[in-house]
């Protein structure tokens, strides 16, 4: 019976080096949850502005969920990608954030990194613009030990969200 | 002239919330008077009755009304070609219709707007492309489906360019013209006051759209000229009937019906359970966001979280107490982590009506920040404590973090070859275990600041459904009344030691 609601937008992305950027984004959320309307998954326009460097994208973001449980609740999943001159799309950083569940409008700043590996990785990386990308992404929704991983930042992407819940004081939950 | 003119003829577009064949629009034409009339008494004779002096007549949705030069023409079988011409055929001849000087061309008729910037018909490249595009039906597939995953096509055909250029057109018109020509003259269809139009209606189905152009008038009037350069005033009125109540009712009833339906359909899919708690734990979800690592120096930091649960605490996943992030090379002096994790405490509520517990202590969490550099050396970066919030919500935090130091020796080799002072007992940096002084003092310990880490938490409590909750926790209200309990408690113990002890004495003297 309880319900959660997520409306917001992905708004725009800072700091980061590249000018043209697009993102890739996904909801993640534990067996406990289902999705009754909205879509889960979904990628921005690519956006570019060489003036700012904050490049807007108001990707619009409508998810309905229904749980029985608080335990695992929705991640979002991001992945930027930006164009080089050449006109290739290339991958550029992760970020993952929590979703809260406090009822009202949140301002969140997912900040957003890449892995780097030894030397010659980086050598490509640098010339190539070839970056080392993990096999799956939705592993990092979970919260295991990273520690192997080393890792750049890079920018952060500007996330607005309104929540809105309902029948979780039913069930004693105080948000 | 006594009316006002509307100079500007103006499109305006409606949103269509009934059903179009109930829309409905008077058109009134009058003639002007010529100027010196105004000095005359006798009105009827100021006009030219050679032309259109006054008429008034209500449209409906593409309703057809035939003009004079129409009902000549459709009336002879062998004009008649089309389907539709023969249904004007049959029409005119059942019911002997007589043309109008105000009349219609529906949708059905080939007629098209003669636009005065083009002197013959023209259609845009799109519009003939439009013609061989696929149907709307393909452009309109769900979403996923839809958008683009392979974001870029080098190489379009010719069908996916047409598919994604588009543009809908359905959309029907309606014109509504005036004969304007003299009365006397032998019709002709090529004079062309024969055809004026007066104004057109074009109703979007898809979007419920209707574009009136130009627009209703309301005492203004809009005014056209023949080519004999008489002037005539028109005023255009919505006279839409509205809705009957009946039709209203049916209408509401099917949509409420729908829209029954749907939650219907909607209910059948929410969860109708909750994980619930055992009536005598409070369990609290706290949802962790390490963000970023700001002002430390060295490169590969990585930031271990650990929660610090005290007495009468417990949790069902104690693996998720204790984290760690990837590690992460500085820019512009911050690391960003972006670690999200989850966890759940629970904490047993019996206790609290346990009169001998008076201590409670919350939860803490600890941090430290390490860093391993490319040359395998590892260093404490900091230390930080953070009591967990007691209230729900969310909370963001800065937290200062501090690293132990030594002599110069102990900060050369920190520098060059790293590994030095840590912490032998994280708890240290909260209340460390088993403390039991009554006074907490680190004195001993020499340390210095270090950098800033960002995080976010969300507090989420749960208790048992039928504990009320006419405060947002009574829980610390209950905390109190135990306390009260407690006092009350001691004053019976006291006043039980005070009667023996007085028995005793009563005893003694006896």
């Amino acid at each position: 019976m309880a319900e959660l609601h997520i409306i917001g937008r992905i708004s725009s992305a800072k700091d980061f080096k590249q000018p043209r950027l697009l993102c890739k984004w996904s909801f993640h959320a534990g067996s406990g949850w289902k999705i009754l309307d909205g879509c889960e998954e979904g990628q921005t326009q690519e956006s570019c502005d060489l003036y700012t460097n904050e490049p807007v994208w108001d990707h619009p973001i409508d998810l309905y969920y229904t749980t029985q449980t608080l335990q695992n609740s929705p991640k979002l999943l991001l992945q930027i990608f930006h164009r080089d001159a050449h006109g290739r799309i290339l991958f550029g950083s992760y970020g993952v954030c929590n979703i809260p569940l406090s009822p009202g409008l949140h301002f969140i700043k997912c900040h957003t990194w890449k892995p780097i590996g030894n030397w010659k990785d980086r050598l490509r990386d640098k010339f190539l613009g070839i970056t080392l990308q993990l096999k799956s992404p939705s592993v990092l929704v979970n919260s295991l030990d990273r520690f192997e991983l080393l890792t750049e930042s890079m920018g952060t992407v500007k996330i607005e969200l309104h929540i809105l819940t309902r029948n979780f004081e039913k069930y004693g939950c105080h948000m | 002239m006594a009316n006002k003119i509307r100079k500007q003829k103006i499109a305006v577009n409606y949103k269509v919330k009934e059903p179009i064949n109930n829309f409905k629009i008077r058109v009134k034409i009058v003639q002007q008077r010529p100027l010196l009339a105004e000095l005359l008494e006798n009105e009827g004779d100021t006009r030219d009755s050679n032309f259109l002096e006054e008429e008034d007549r209500i449209f409906g949705w593409q309703e057809k009304v035939f003009s004079p030069f129409e009902v000549n023409f459709y009336s002879e079988e062998t004009n008649c070609l089309t389907e539709c011409q023969k249904v004007y055929y049959r029409q005119i001849k059942e019911r002997s219709i007589e043309g109008s000087q105000l009349y219609t061309y529906t949708q059905n008729d080939s007629y098209y707007l003669g636009d005065e910037l083009l002197t013959k018909r023209y259609k845009t490249k799109l519009a003939i492309k439009n013609q061989t595009a696929l149907p709307a039906l393909q452009n309109r597939k769900p979403f996923p489906e839809r958008h683009n995953k392979t974001v870029v096509d080098d190489a379009p055909d010719e069908t996916r360019i047409r598919t994604n250029h588009y543009l809908y057109m359905e959309r029907s018109t309606m014109y509504v013209m005036v004969d304007l020509s003299q009365q006397d003259k032998v019709l002709r269809s090529t004079d062309e006051d024969t055809e004026i139009v007066l104004f057109v209606i074009t109703y979007n189905g898809l979007n419920k759209i209707l574009t009136v152009d130009p627009d209703f008038t309301d005492d203004h009037c809009y005014t056209i000229t023949n080519s004999s350069g008489i002037r005539f005033n028109y005023w255009l009125e919505h006279v839409s009937e509205k809705q009957s109540s009946l039709e209203l009712q049916q209408q509401q009833n099917e949509s409420r019906k729908e829209i029954k339906e749907r939650l219907k359909h909607r209910g059948a899919e929410i969860f109708h359970s909750f994980q619930l708690v055992s009536p005598n734990v409070y369990k609290f979800f706290i949802k962790l966001d390490i963000l970023s690592a700001h002002d430390f120096i060295f490169d590969g930091l990585s930031i271990s979280y650990y929660v610090d649960l005290p007495e009468h605490w417990s949790t069902s996943q104690i693996d998720r107490l204790f984290g760690r992030t990837q590690r992460c090379n500085l820019k512009n002096n911050s690391a960003y982590f972006s670690y999200a994790t989850e966890v759940s405490l629970d904490f047993q509520s019996t206790v609290m009506l346990d009169a001998n517990t008076v201590l409670l202590s919350w939860p803490r969490l600890l941090l430290s920040v390490t860093s391993l550099d490319s040359w395998f050396r590892y260093r404490t970066e900091g230390y930080a404590m953070i009591p967990l919030p007691v209230l729900p919500g969310l909370y963001k935090f800065n937290i200062p973090t501090w690293r132990p130091t030594g002599s110069i020796i102990n900060t050369l080799r920190r520098f060059f070859t790293g590994s030095t002072y840590e912490l032998e007992d994280i708890t240290y940096c909260s209340i460390p275990k088993g403390y039991e002084n009554k006074m907490l003092h680190k004195s001993h310990l020499n340390v210095t600041s270090s950098g800033y880490i960002k995080l976010i938490m969300n507090i989420i409590h749960q208790t048992h459904s039928s504990i009320k909750h006419g405060d947002q926790l009574d829980y610390f209200q209950r905390l109190s009344t135990d306390k009260l309990m407690t006092n009350i408690d001691n004053i019976f113990e006291q006043f039980k030691a005070a009667r023996e002890r007085m028995l005793q004495i009563r005893n003694l003297n006896i």
